[in-house]
Parts: C-alpha cells; structure tokens; sequence
C-alpha cells in the first residue's frame, strides 16, 4: 500500500502543472480565455447538437463549446483549461507506463510534454479547445483498448472503434491508431518479421486513409481539412505547426521513452530525469514565452471590459499603460466619453491614425466590427451597431454564432421596436445557459413601448436615434454625429465624440462651427481640451487671450503661453512631449498621424 | 422469459390505454383556436407531411383530433406540439383527396376542457412536386458565413444538403436553378476567390465555367432555363449595397447598369439583342413555356444611387427563336408598374402559360429588404394583374417559384418574426387565385423555426433528388483556368 507522502508525491506533479496552468490563462492571459467566448453560440437545443455531431469532430467540438461557454468567466476558463492539460497528461502517463512497465520519474517527466505543446497551441485566441478535447477521446480510447488482454478483441476492438472515434473526435484520433500499433509492436516484437510489420503497418494506413475519404464523401469540406481537423482551429485555411508537433510528441515521446528505458541503467535514471525535468521545464517555458502575445491579450482585456461597460475600469488601465493599439485605444475613448471626460483627457493618451481610434472604420474581420460596434451603440447609432455585431459574427471563420452579437441584435432590436424580430433572437439565447436570464428580462419588454421608454439604457437610445434617413458613409461622420446632436442636444457622449473628431482631424474651424451644438449639455466648466482648441482659434486670430470670449481657465492660457515659447526656442518638437504630451497644442502641432 | 415479456407488453398496452384524458364537459368557445404555425383553411397537397402544430399559448393538455370522410382518425394529446404519426396522416390525405380534413382541438386549463371551433385544412386533388430546393443562409449585409445548398422533399422531413459552402473556404454558393422543376439541367453559381457557374444537362456533365467575357457587365447571374434545355437566360448586373441609417430600412440593394443576356449551353456562347443591352436596366429574365419568348424587368436610366428611390421596373418581354437564337425586335411592355408608382421584380412564368407572379415593391429591384414586397398574379390571357390575398401579408413577400403542373408556388416570406424568410406553399387555382398558404411543415414547427438561425432563400420546386458529386466540384472549383462563355453578338 501506498504511504501518504508518496501518494502526495504522485498527485504533486499534476497538481503542481494544474496550478501553472491555472495561475498563466488567469493572470497572464484571462482576456485570450474570454476572447473564445464571444465568438460562439452554445445552445442547449437538439439542433445543435445534431448539427454539430453530423461533421468528424463533432463530439468533441460539441464538449469543446459546452465547455467553452464558462469562458464568460476567466478564472473558470483558466481552471477547465488546466483540468483539460492535466487529464491529457495523466492519461499520456499511463500510456506510457504501459509500453515502459515503469512508474519511473522519467515517464512523468516527459508525460508533460505533449501538454505543454498544447497549452503552447492554445495562446494562440484562435486555436480551439476542440483539439485538447479530441485528444482526450483518443487517449481514453486508446488505453483502454491497450488494457484489453486478449489479442484479437483487442484488435477487433480497435478497428471498429477508430471510425467511431474519428467521427466523434475528429483526424486527432489518428493518434489512437499510432499508439495502438505501437503498443501491438512491443507486445509482439518477437513474434513477426519486418515484413510483416510492414505489412500490418501499411494495412493500417490503408483503413485510416479509407475512413477519411469516407468521411469526407458524407460532408462538405475539403479532405485537407478533415485530415487537418475541421473544427481545431477558428481559420479553416490554416493550422499552426505546433499543433501537429504536438500530435507527434504523443508518438515520438512514447517511443522515446521506451528507448530511455531499454538503453539507460536503472541506476542512471536519477540523472536522466533532472537532465529530462530541465529540458521540459526549461523548453517548455521558453515555448511559452514565446507564444504569448502582450498587444493581442491588452486589445482583448480593453473589449472585455468595454463589453461589460467597465468604464473607470479602462481608464485605470489606460493610466497605468497607455494603449499600444488603435483598437484598445478606441475602447479608452469610449470609456472616457461614458465618463464624461473625453473634452478633458483623450490626448493624455496616444490617438492612433487620426479618426481610427474613436471610430473605426470597418473591416471585414471579427474584431474591428465588435471594438466599433460598441462605440456606435452608445452614441446612438443603433443600426450601425446592429450592422456591425451582424458582420462581426457571420465574420466569425469556422461558422459559429455569437452570443455577445445576437444580445446586441436583440437590444438593438427592442430599441428599434422590431419586437418579432427581438422575440427572435431572444429565444434563441434563452437557450444558453448565461444569457437565459437576461433574456427572459428583456422579453418583458417586448410589445411594450412604455416600458423600453423608461429603461435606462434602451430608452435613452431610443431617443438618441437619427429620424433622417441617408446613407451610412464612414467619411462623413461629423455630419451624423451632428445629425445625432440635432435629435438630442443632450446627448453628451456624440457631442464630446464630434468635437474630439474635429480636434483629430486638426479642423479647428469645423470645431468652433459645431461647437455651439453642446449648448443644451450642463458642463461645470468647458472641457481642458476644447478650452485648447479655443485658444488655439483665437490665436491664430491674431487678437489677445484676455479677450477670448469664452470662459478659459488662467491655468490653460498661462500654459498656453509657455507651449508657444518652448514651441518657438525647440527645434525637436519631440522634446515638448513631457511637458505638453496631454495637450490639444502638442497633438496639433507636433504629432504625426500615424504613430 | 416468456413471463417478462407478456409483463412488458402488459405494461405498454396499459401504458398507451391511459395516456389519453377524455375530454368531459368540455365547455364551447365560438372561436378558432390559435395555432402556431397557422394551418386553419390552409390548402394542402395529398403528399405532404404531417401539418404538426400546437396551441401558441400553453396548457395543461391539448387535445387534437384530426378527421374526415374515411375511416381513419388521428386523435392525440399533448401539452406541447403532438407528433402526427406519418403512415396514419398519409392515410388520412388519402382519404381525404379534394375533400377536406376536419381539426377539432380542445385545451384543458384549470381541469376545466374548452373546445374551440374546428378548422378545416383542405385537401387538393392536384399533384405537387417531389422536394422543393433552397439555399440557407443567415440574413446578414455584407459577409456570409455557413450556408448549403438543400433539398427537402415534401412527404417527409428529410432535408439533404446538395452543397454547403464549407467545401471552398470563403464561398458564396447561389441561384441554384432547374429547368422547369427537372434538377438534370441544373446551374449554380459558386462565388470567391475560386468561384465559378456550373451548368449541367443530362448530355453533358457538370462543367465550372467563369461566365464574364470582356462584352458583358459582369458575371452571369439570375438563371432561368430554357424549356428545351439548350439555352440559359442571364442577367450581367453591376450591384452595389449600402446602408440606410434609418431603422425601417436597413439596407439596399441597387445595380448601376444590368443587361440580359441568353447563353447557348450547346455552343458556350452568351447571346444577345441590341435591345437588351440598352442604356436602361433589364434585368430578372425568365423563359415563356414554349420558349419562344423572354420576359424580362426593365427600368429608364437612373443616376444611382443619388435617385435609388425613383427606379421602378416594368415587365417586359422579347420575342425569341430557339431554332435560331435570335430575338425579336420590339420590346412589349406587359405589366407598366411606374404607372402605379411601383415596380417589378422576378417575373416568373407558370409553365402552362397562363399567368406570370411577379413581386411588387415601391421602388429598386431587391425586393427581399422592402418590407411592402408583395406577389402579384398577370393573367396573360387578359392582361389583367391583381395581387394574391390569399397569400400576402403585411411583411415580405419576395422569391416564389412554380410547382411543374402550375398548381402550386413556394415562396418566401418574412410574416414570421419580420426578419428570417421562411417557405410557404399555396395552392393556385385555374383562374390563378391563391389559397391560403401554409408554412413548410416540421417535426416540431415551433422549436425548429425558433432555433434555426438562417433564411431560406431561392425556393424551388424539383421534380427529383438532386446529387453532385462533391469531390468533382472541389475539384474544378479549385482549377486556376476555368472554361469562360464567350460572347456572340447577335
């Protein structure tokens, strides 16, 4: 029987990896795990299911997105992600004892391996939990095919079960196939002759490859693609090389093992497995390190948090690193035009390509459409935003929905009065498990005006909508934004957005013609930025600042002053950046477009 | 053994006996029930399946009884959508041939029975086709995602995929179309990097062909065959899409020039007339029944998109000679729908030559997005159009397509939740009126329509199942050089 301290010591390295794997997706990469989230649709409903299972992976992918949907929350993410990396890793153990009759430290050492190479594969936002799932299948199958004692059940049991396996699995089950005849190989090694082998091998090869044509004449989609894993990754023309790598490590790790084990003594173990800890420890971590991408994970945290309307929350973040995207820097404005403080401190951080941080333009991918789509949202410009989450989600590469765009079609679908429409799309979320709630809420609502009337956010929406109709033109977006004004002067967050517009685009007599716009809007004292634009116009007026007639704090012209005097004496323009790289003056003047 | 056995048939008769109420003191409501999908005084044909439905609010038990002048009687409860089993409902229309079937539905509430007016679904004596054919596709602006090709016959709820557009990665595949409801001369247009038209006739396999030549505006689009097979009517549009702001309307659709034009299957050959290539739009072409003319919409010369709203489109036609391939030479304005300040989209024969549906909106030619979209009859014997009430609602109305025999249309409409279209069928009598339509039917209507996520879109009837073999399409779809029309002037 097994002492407590070695029982701790057996379960120590699974948990220890478990708690890495936990501790990397929840604090270095939450927002990659909720990233996968929004771009899918899991639905508790007999059509998805059967949609899903009618492909070769569906199983798998059906588990994968079952899974997926606690994404919502990163830390569940991090842990379901841990616990899948560490399952795979047990199972590869025990495969591995059985082919080395070992419970050497060796095995568990580098039973890691193809574990790391998968976590390495999922810091890619686009790589898909199907892949680990599928691996799971293929793994269970696989050991307990090998535990079947009787030669010809074992091996009735694995032809049959590979087609079932690669239907439910996907072309990961290929693996089941290649540890199995390894598995018969060491069993019988002694039994058949090479030709043999070779025979039995290319027999095997054979069936594989007629399972996959097979298969492939029951669906439509290319053979490359089943053979690649229909569902592995979110591109269907592309697959990362790590994620055949780590198909192989099962194999080629296995193999090395067994040959670990018949070359090196008993005695020598101990240092084949701190040379073989260093190399999995170290290579793994250096493999790691070099798949996380810092710019993606802070574009991913500044949509998540827009998403969840975490608006202080974004300009703490912004304050303490300035965005290095265009995108994160979209969300940055939007948070602070929410807060009422985008007159007061965009330039305190980085405006990239002129308008493409506070509109973007559209892209026909998944990102851009959801970043912009939220802007638009809360302007008011409901359809756009309804546009928008619409292309983000038929962007989406392997065809999935979107619970996050089908929450905005409905929203914006109530706002509209489109309550059939709304209806639609609401029933389809009652059937998910975290957005059910809210959308029995939101039916309340439908077929009653009132009630949309007085909600605090569709309501005021509602009333912030254009009544003119014109073609939506990405050039000429001051104009609907005025147009916006024009239906609701009190609409403070379109009419901080069309003054910061005029100010990116240096039109500063554009700025004063619609400055008079934010007459009905209550400001304490006219936001520090547009006070800068104004003494900007009135200057170049040639005419004195005491005269200005608007309310100019002596703070700004006194700065105002000592920018034109350090303007005047630099010649590097770069050189104002500390002491007036948050001012209109300094982003007018000395700042490129593009940055 | 033999005791388990006799135990288990035991309990499953028992099982069955009691798993109907008897409906007791039920008490009269002077009502129709409300049913969802609505099937009350629909038309239906003697093959279809099952008209599965269910009360739109719940109850504590419905019950369904479904009889006629035979024998057979269907008689369920439920307290959602009940399950008609098939072998009996096709007794049932059997039976029931131009005659109609009675539906008598009761509800419990509160342990108290209330029995609603029964309805009537009637049976036509008139055959229908065997499957009708659509594309799915979620409704959406400018990107797609999933979609296929599908067909789905009639008597069952058998749907087959013909071909998804998973096959070539960023694929559109659309306008699937038959001759006539004969899927052996088929032709469909695969879009995107790899895109292609494929044209087949049961004399020559499937070829993918790029259909622009240097004398036609565009790649060929809107198909309609010829009814000897040999030649395909085309249209060459250069269309645009924007977006209005306005919540009412959401997107449109316009051409800035379109021509028709006639391919020779035989010879490869686009065909055309110096009156169809006009400064003026003509677009949407379809084949008269006996080929020998070609009606086709047609709008004056528009500054678009500045006068999008002012394009209206009449119908027109042009005598044509299949021995020859050549046109006549005068237009014929059929239906002048500017005079009613509307306009014309997708002129469809019937193929006994009497009538033309077309679709009537207020302006444009993409009638899908305008909401006012409704099917109107032409009796070419009088002249005469008028719209068809029985089928047209207070949404759209847009894409229809004849059954063979000219008795039945599938169209789609989006009367359902204003957005997703969805098919209905709708018996047309001799004199070209419609009978109310009903919804395509489903195992359960309600849950199945609720959680389908896409449209359907270009309905057609086909007379027998379509097949294409998959690997074959893969195959020339990804060809860099595929055979082009080529463009003879007429």
């Amino acid at each position: 029987m097994m002492t407590k301290p070695k029982r701790i010591f057996k379960f120590f390295p699974g948990l220890a990896f478990w708690g890495i794997v936990v501790l990397f997706f929840g604090l270095v990469y939450p927002y990659h795990v909720a990233f996968h989230e929004q771009y899918q649709l899991f639905l508790f409903s007999g059509q998805y299911f059967i949609e899903l299972l009618s492909i070769p992976g569906g199983g798998a992918d059906y588990i994968a997105r079952f899974l997926t949907q606690f994404f919502l929350f990163p830390w569940l993410g991090a842990g379901i992600i841990a616990s899948v990396l560490t399952l795979i890793q047990i199972l590869f153990l025990r495969i591995i004892r059985l082919f080395t009759h070992s419970n050497s430290l060796v095995n568990t050492i580098v039973s890691f391996v193809p574990s790391i190479a998968i976590m390495a594969f999922l810091c890619d936002e686009n790589a898909m939990l199907s892949l680990p799932i599928a691996l799971l299948f293929a793994l269970s199958a696989s050991l307990t095919c090998m535990q079947i004692p009787k030669n010809t059940t074992r091996s009735i049991c694995g032809v049959l079960l590979f087609p079932v396996l690669f239907w439910i699995a996907g072309s990961a089950s290929i693996i089941f196939v290649a540890l199995l005849l390894l598995h018969e190989i060491l069993l019988n090694q002694y039994k058949f002759s090479i030709p043999k082998w070779i025979a039995v091998f290319s027999v095997f090869v054979l069936y594989v490859y007629a399972v996959l044509l097979a298969s492939q004449l029951l669906v439509s989609y290319p053979l490359s693609r089943v053979l690649n894993g229909i569902n592995y990754y979110r591109y269907p023309d592309f697959m990362p090389f790590i994620k055949n790598v780590a198909l192989l490590l099962f194999v080629s790790i296995s193999f090395l093992t067994i040959l670990i084990h018949r070359v090196i003594k008993k005695e020598q173990m101990i240092w084949a497995s701190i040379v073989l800890f260093l190399l999995v420890f170290g290579g793994g971590t250096g493999l790691i390190i070099s798949k996380v991408d810092t710019a993606k994970e802070e574009a991913f945290a500044y949509n998540y948090m827009a998403r969840m309307h975490q608006w202080n929350a974004i300009i703490q973040k912004a304050e303490k690193n300035p965005p290095v995207s265009s995108l994160a820097s979209t969300c940055v404005n939007l948070a602070l035009a929410k807060t009422g403080q985008l007159g007061n401190h965009m330039f305190q951080f980085p405006q990239y390509d002129k308008l493409e941080s506070l509109l973007p333009k559209y892209q026909r991918d998944m990102m851009t459409p959801l970043f912009a789509g939220e802007v638009y949202y809360h302007l008011g410009m409901v359809n756009t935003a309804h546009r928008l989450a619409v292309e983000a989600m038929e962007s989406i590469p392997d065809y999935q929905k979107s619970a996050r765009c089908y929450k905005r079609i409905a929203e914006v679908s109530i706002i509209n009065g489109n309550y059939k429409t709304a209806r639609k799309y609401l029933n389809v979320l009652e059937e998910t498990l975290f957005y059910r709630k809210w959308a029995k809420r939101a039916e309340t609502l439908l077929f009653n005006d009132e009630s949309v009337n007085k909600h605090p956010e569709f309501g005021s929406l509602r009333k912030n909508r254009i009544d003119e109709d014109f073609f939506f033109n990405a050039d000429e977006q001051d104009i609907i934004l005025a147009l916006l004004l024009k239906k609701n002067s009190t609409n403070r967050v379109a009419f901080e957005y069309l003054m910061a517009y005029k100010l990116l685009e240096r039109d500063i007599t554009g700025f004063i013609k619609f400055f008079s716009l934010g007459d009905g809007i209550s400001y304490f004292s006219i936001p520090v930025h547009f006070q800068e634009a104004l003494t900007v116009l009135w200057s170049s007026q040639n005419k004195p600042l005491n005269e200005i007639p608007w309310e100019i704090d002596t703070r700004i012209s006194n700065n105002m002053k000592a920018f034109i005097a350090e303007y005047n004496s630099v010649t590097d323009k770069k050189l104002l950046a500390d002491k007036f790289g948050d001012t209109y003056w300094y982003y007018l003047l000395c700042e490129k477009d593009n940055k | 053994m033999r005791l388990y056995l006799s135990y288990i048939f035991l309990l499953l008769v028992l099982f069955s006996c009691s798993s109907k109420e008897e409906v007791s003191n039920s008490q009269q409501v002077s009502s129709l029930p409300d049913i969802q999908p609505d099937y009350i005084g629909v038309t239906v044909p003697s093959v279809i399946a099952p008209l599965n439905f269910s009360m739109a609010d719940n109850f504590e038990l419905t019950d369904f009884v479904f009889s006629g002048k035979g024998n057979t009687t269907i008689h369920l409860q439920s307290s959602s959508t009940p399950e008609i089993p098939i072998n009996k409902w096709k007794d049932l229309l059997s039976e029931n041939i131009g005659d109609s079937i009675k539906v008598e539905v009761s509800v419990k509430t509160e342990n108290q029975w209330l029995s609603y007016l029964p309805f009537f679904i009637h049976v036509s004596a008139d055959p229908i086709d065997e499957s009708i054919c659509y594309r799915l596709i979620a409704p959406g602006y400018e990107v797609y995602s999933k979609m296929g090709i599908y067909q789905r016959t009639l008597a069952d709820f058998k749907q087959d995929a013909i071909l998804e557009n998973t096959l070539v990665s960023g694929s559109c595949v659309n306008c699937h179309s038959f001759k006539q409801t004969d899927p052996s001369y088929l032709t469909f247009h695969v879009r995107g990097d790899h895109g292609a038209t494929f044209v087949a006739t049961p004399d020559k396999e499937i070829t993918a062909y790029s259909t622009k030549t240097d004398s036609t505006l565009s790649p060929s689009v809107y198909p309609y065959w010829h009814p000897s097979g040999d030649y395909i009517a085309y249209s060459n549009n250069m269309t645009r899409q924007t977006f209005h702001t306005r919540e009412s309307e959401r997107i449109e659709v316009f051409d800035f020039k379109s021509d028709v034009t006639v391919y020779n299957v035989k010879t490869n050959e686009i065909i055309t007339s110096p009156l169809l290539k006009t400064e003026n739009f003509e677009t949407f072409p379809s084949f008269s029944p006996d080929g020998k003319r070609l009606y086709f919409t047609c709008a004056g010369p528009k500054n678009m998109p500045a006068e999008f709203r002012d394009i209206q489109y009449n119908l027109c036609a042009i005598d044509f000679d299949p021995a020859t391939g050549s046109f006549g030479n005068h237009i014929d304005t059929l239906f002048y729908a500017e005079g009613m300040n509307k306009s014309v989209t997708f002129p469809r024969p019937s193929y006994d030559g009497r009538f033309i549906m077309f679709t009537l909106i207020d302006f444009g030619q993409f009638s899908i997005w305008h909401k006012e979209a409704d099917l109107w009859m032409l009796d070419l014997a009088t002249g005469e159009a008028k719209p068809l009430d029985g089928i047209n609602s207070n949404d759209t109305e847009s894409y229809h397509s004849w059954s063979s025999n000219s008795r039945w249309t599938v169209f789609s409409s989006r009367r359902g939740d204003g957005l997703y279209t969805r098919p209905y069928i709708a018996h047309i009598n001799e004199n070209g009126e419609a009978d109310k339509a009903f919804l395509l039917p489903q195992k359960d209507p309600v849950n199945f329509y609720k959680e389908l996520l896409f449209s359907y879109n270009i309905p057609e009837f086909s007379n027998a199942p379509v097949k294409l073999n998959i690997p074959e399409i893969e195959e020339q779809l990804m060809q860099e050089e595929k055979p082009s029309f080529s463009f003879k002037s007429n």
